[in-house]
């Protein structure tokens, strides 16, 4: 770990691992929190509520994490004599690990929680896992399934992350503001003729068949999830490479 | 043992920045790289850095391709971009420039920048024009590698930290004779440290040889109008001046005759020199 790239490395997972350490603290308090709420509010009203933003804290905090760290690990990295290469592996696996650690940490604080409230109390805490796969899962083996599916979400929208900060850092400002304009209209307004065109048309039909294909072969374990959300980080991750490559490494403005 | 520049390009746009630029920079000398504003300095070095990628061309630093980390860890920019993140301090700073350069000398470092009244708990994007510069040059100076490039170092610095910046360079390369590169528009105050001299204006190399041969090959000559006119004929000059009834010219080749009655010569120094150079430039 003496190289250029083990050096960048161990310098992003130290800038890292204070949010990670934020984030872990941030999550073992909104559980009490909720706890609280719903005791103070349940006589009168709900008599349960639910949590099941583990692992979605997980993936926010990755993409989050992959949008500031692209330009900035490259800038002070190239000051300190590291490539850009090895400072994008570095931050590649850097991402990784912050991952892996948030999502262990968030999986034993909800774990602990569960174990405390064992199923009897009013609130409800669940993980995406638990959502999607197994609702009473409470065992290790699906803890670490669990955990498994979080980490790799979390790498995979760093990976989205790195992908659009790559993006916006290439693009000049006409094509910036097209993109920012064109993709939420795109979003708000498309999906009505998509659902219309798929459900109106052989080849929509073919489509929606497919994709209720994929989304049963998903629901089918665990496992297929991760082994996509994999795949897909991977493929954001390695088309941001030739964006990066020759974009030009400038002062923040 | 020498940074190589062959055959590059780099355009921004409609503007050619650098334009089949071939340089050598060898080992253990102190090159001045001047030029105007635009002239393509500050985007030479940043190509040397990998900071930004050329549009043709190569560059190697002591053979090895220099967007590389073997190439890259030789060499030290202390430009004028501040590429910290806005939330570290410039102890982190130092603490980062110690993880990166295994003969970083931190403990040099501190005592740089107590001598230059830097403080060590500031946010570098808190920090003014000068102490930027000065936090730069703490860098620069503490980080011994190979090669170390100064772009416009005194950029904000009055003058007692500039003298102090230029002994302390003057010593850190008798100490150790590292290749040193200088780009800044203050020529004359750099002369006497320039081994070497690289002229650059519109992207291309006009100038790539020792001071010491740049200004021995001219001179000036000075006195009354008719008089110099007279003298100058047949000779060489590239630019005159002319100021009320006095003119002077700067006339390339060697001079040893004695001159006419009422004429003056000078040896021009390098800021003449460029100066001269560069209206040429612009005649033409």
């Amino acid at each position: 770990m003496n190289t250029r790239f083990g050096r960048a490395f161990r310098y992003e997972i130290g800038n890292y691992i204070r949010a990670i350490g934020v984030l872990w603290l941030v999550m073992a308090l909104i559980s009490p929190a909720m706890m609280a709420l719903a005791y103070f509010l349940g006589g009168r009203t709900a008599s349960t509520t639910s949590f099941n933003g583990y692992s979605l804290a997980v993936g926010v905090f990755g993409l989050v994490l992959g949008m500031v760290s692209l330009r900035e690990n490259q800038r002070v990295l190239n000051q300190n004599g590291v490539s850009r290469r090895s400072a994008f592996l570095a931050d590649i696996a850097a991402l990784a690990v912050s991952a892996v650690l948030v999502a262990a940490g968030t999986t034993v604080i909800m774990g602990t929680y569960r174990a405390i409230l064992g199923g009897e109390g009013r609130v409800l805490i669940s993980d995406i896992y638990q959502v999607l796969y197994k609702t009473s899962g409470s065992g290790l083996g699906d803890l670490a399934r669990g955990a498994a599916l979080s980490a790799v979400l979390g790498w995979m929208l760093a990976g989205l992350g790195q992908l659009c900060s790559a993006l916006y850092w290439r693009l000049n400002k006409f094509w910036t503001v097209l993109l920012s304009v064109a993709v939420p209209l795109a979003l708000c307004f498309g999906s009505v003729p998509l659902l219309d065109w798929m459900s109106s048309t052989p080849a929509g039909q073919a489509v929606a068949r497919a994709l209720a294909a994929c989304g049963r072969f998903l629901m089918a374990s665990s496992w297929n999830m991760s082994a996509v959300l994999l795949a897909m980080g991977a493929v954001f991750f390695a088309v941001t490479w030739p964006l990066l490559r020759r974009a030009n490494i400038r002062a923040a403005k | 043992m020498a940074i190589e520049f062959q055959h590059i390009t780099k355009s921004f746009g409609d503007t050619r920045a650098l334009d089949d630029v071939s340089l050598t920079l060898e080992a253990g000398k102190i090159y001045g790289l001047l030029g105007d504003n635009g002239a393509g300095k500050s985007t030479l070095l940043n190509v040397l850095t990998g900071r930004l990628a050329p549009d043709s061309g190569t560059v190697t630093v002591d053979g090895e391709r220099a967007e590389g980390d073997a190439a890259l860890g030789k060499l030290f920019l202390a430009g004028d971009a501040n590429l910290y993140p806005d939330d570290m301090k410039v102890k982190r700073a130092l603490d980062t420039a110690a993880l990166f350069y295994p003969d970083f000398d931190r403990k040099y470092a501190e005592d740089l920048a107590r001598q230059f009244e830097l403080p060590l708990d500031r946010k570098i994007s808190r920090l003014s024009t000068g102490y930027g510069s000065i936090f730069r040059l703490v860098l620069g100076l503490s980080v011994n590698t190979p090669y170390v490039l100064f772009d416009e170092p005194v950029l904000g610095l009055d003058a007692r930290h500039r003298d102090l910046f230029y002994k302390l360079l003057v010593r850190k390369y008798a100490e150790d004779p590292c290749t040193i590169v200088i780009s800044t528009h203050l020529i004359a105050e750099v002369a006497d440290l320039i081994e070497h001299t690289v002229i650059i204006r519109k992207g291309r190399i006009l100038r790539d040889a020792p001071t010491e041969e740049l200004t021995a090959g001219c001179f000036q000559v000075s006195g009354p109008a008719g008089l110099v006119d007279s003298w100058a004929v047949g000779r060489e000059v590239f630019t005159s001046t002319v100021l009320g009834g006095l003119k002077t010219v700067c006339v390339r080749g060697e001079e040893k005759e004695d001159l006419p009655a009422g004429l003056e010569r000078r040896r021009m120094g390098l800021q003449e020199y460029f100066i001269s150079l560069m209206e040429e430039e612009e005649q033409r």
